[in-house]
């Protein structure tokens, strides 16, 4: 909860609604709509730092991008073991489909489980 | 020892070991405060870029039409999300909290249904004969996220459902650290942020009425939780409060007992030479 990340970035890459979009320094403004998937930003100083986004939007001003998501992990802090878990769990879920289940929370539990996993490796863990 | 002096010691002690709990307690606030209040801050950067981006879109989406924006509907049945602190021992916190609503509820025409958030709200809300029909554990101090999507869902839903077509809250609105006030305010249908005059068009991806469409939930989701946040500021802050005033009244406390403890003291010690001396004049005559 509250801010994740705080950085001077010289480039980023976000999951948008329809696709990665790339953002370099003197972007025009712009708010655009994220899905679930990994944000890559290039660090001013050469580091690179990848996260695990859940949905929100992108505003892009004029020297500045915020990025207002529902969730957002940094790779290092993931626990590839439990994003396991959860991702079988939701997969089972679905598969068996009991009455009670809420299908909606089930497939955003499944894609944000694929999202860490894929994060993690895409950082290389 | 006389009996009396025996008494008032014990009951020194007692205090003693009271003011020590409750000035326990009175650490534990304040370092809950403090984190409640770095949080609320968070929340409050978040929402207000939040609202500031979703104003930019209003003012190039023209007319949006979305349940959440039907002011509309009959209203029928109205929802109450009711936040108080889930713990005791913050003076009259919970009660004024649980008032509000029950004002809210003989004054609104509707039915009113409850969502209480807290198993302590909930059982004082029951109590004060209020319709609660759901119940939410308190948003837990170290990850708030989880519990705030079920909280926020079920909102959205039931108003979805038409189960009920207004949904308020009533909370406690943090004003400083040595005041709060409980407050209802409406989350649904929603208010939207102003829009601002002028503003020079950015890039929308998707088109503005879409993008301000997708936007609604996560900004209500966010007013949900500054209003969660604001009364465990405001709790925690409460609890300070009435620890402080504990303790106080505790230290003033000992402090008479001393002052009774050393008076009665003194009187035994009297009355034992008043005896002694009485015994040495009795002795002295008869010899």
């Amino acid at each position: 909860m509250g801010e994740t990340l705080n950085t001077m970035a010289r480039s980023l890459r976000v999951s948008a609604w329809d696709g990665q979009v790339g953002v370099l320094a003197g972007h025009a403004p712009m708010i655009e709509l994220l899905a679930i998937g990994p944000t890559f930003v290039a660090e001013a100083d050469g580091a690179h730092r990848w996260l695990a986004t859940v949905n929100g939007i992108m505003h892009v001003k004029r020297d500045e991008v915020v990025l207002l998501v529902r969730a957002a992990e940094e790779a290092p802090e993931i626990d590839v073991e439990r994003a396991q878990h959860a991702l079988q769990r939701a997969r089972e879920r679905l598969a068996v489909r009991p009455d009670e289940l809420d299908v909606s929370r089930a497939e955003l539990a499944l894609a944000r489980a694929l999202n860490r996993l894929r994060v993690a490796e895409l950082a290389g863990r | 020892m006389p009996e009396n002096l025996r008494v008032l010691r014990r009951k020194r002690e007692i205090v003693g070991e009271i003011r020590q709990i409750t000035r326990a307690m009175k650490l534990v606030s304040a370092a809950k405060l403090k984190r409640a209040m770095t949080w609320r801050s968070a929340a409050r950067q978040y929402t207000a870029e939040l609202e500031g981006a979703l104003a930019l879109v209003l003012a190039h989406a023209g007319e949006i039409e979305h349940p959440f924006l039907d002011h509309d509907r009959p209203e029928e049945r109205v929802g109450l999300l009711l936040v108080a602190g889930d713990k005791g021992l913050a003076g009259s916190f919970n009660a004024q909290v649980i008032g509000q609503a029950r004002e809210f509820v003989q004054n609104t025409g509707a039915r009113v249904l409850t969502f209480a958030v807290g198993t302590r709200t909930a059982e004082m809300a029951r109590r004060a004969r209020l319709n609660v029909v759901r119940e939410f554990p308190a948003i837990s101090e170290r990850e708030g996220g989880a519990d705030l999507d079920a909280i926020a869902r079920y909102v959205m839903r039931s108003y979805q459902r038409d189960e009920v077509q207004r949904v308020f809250c009533c909370y406690s609105r943090f004003i400083s650290r040595i005041s709060s006030t409980p407050d209802v305010r409406q989350l649904l249908p929603m208010q939207l942020p102003p829009v601002p005059e002028g503003a020079e068009a950015p890039i929308f991806e998707p088109a503005p009425a879409a993008l301000a469409t997708a936007m609604l939930s996560q900004y209500l989701e966010g007013q949900i939780f500054d209003l969660l946040l604001s009364t465990a500021v405001a709790e925690h802050s409460a609890r300070l409060l009435a620890m402080s005033a504990a303790t106080d009244n505790a230290e003033e406390m000992i402090g008479d007992l001393t002052r009774f403890i050393n008076r009665a003291r003194q009187a035994s010690i009297t009355n034992e030479l008043l005896d002694i001396a009485a015994g040495a004049d009795a002795l002295g005559q008869s010899a």
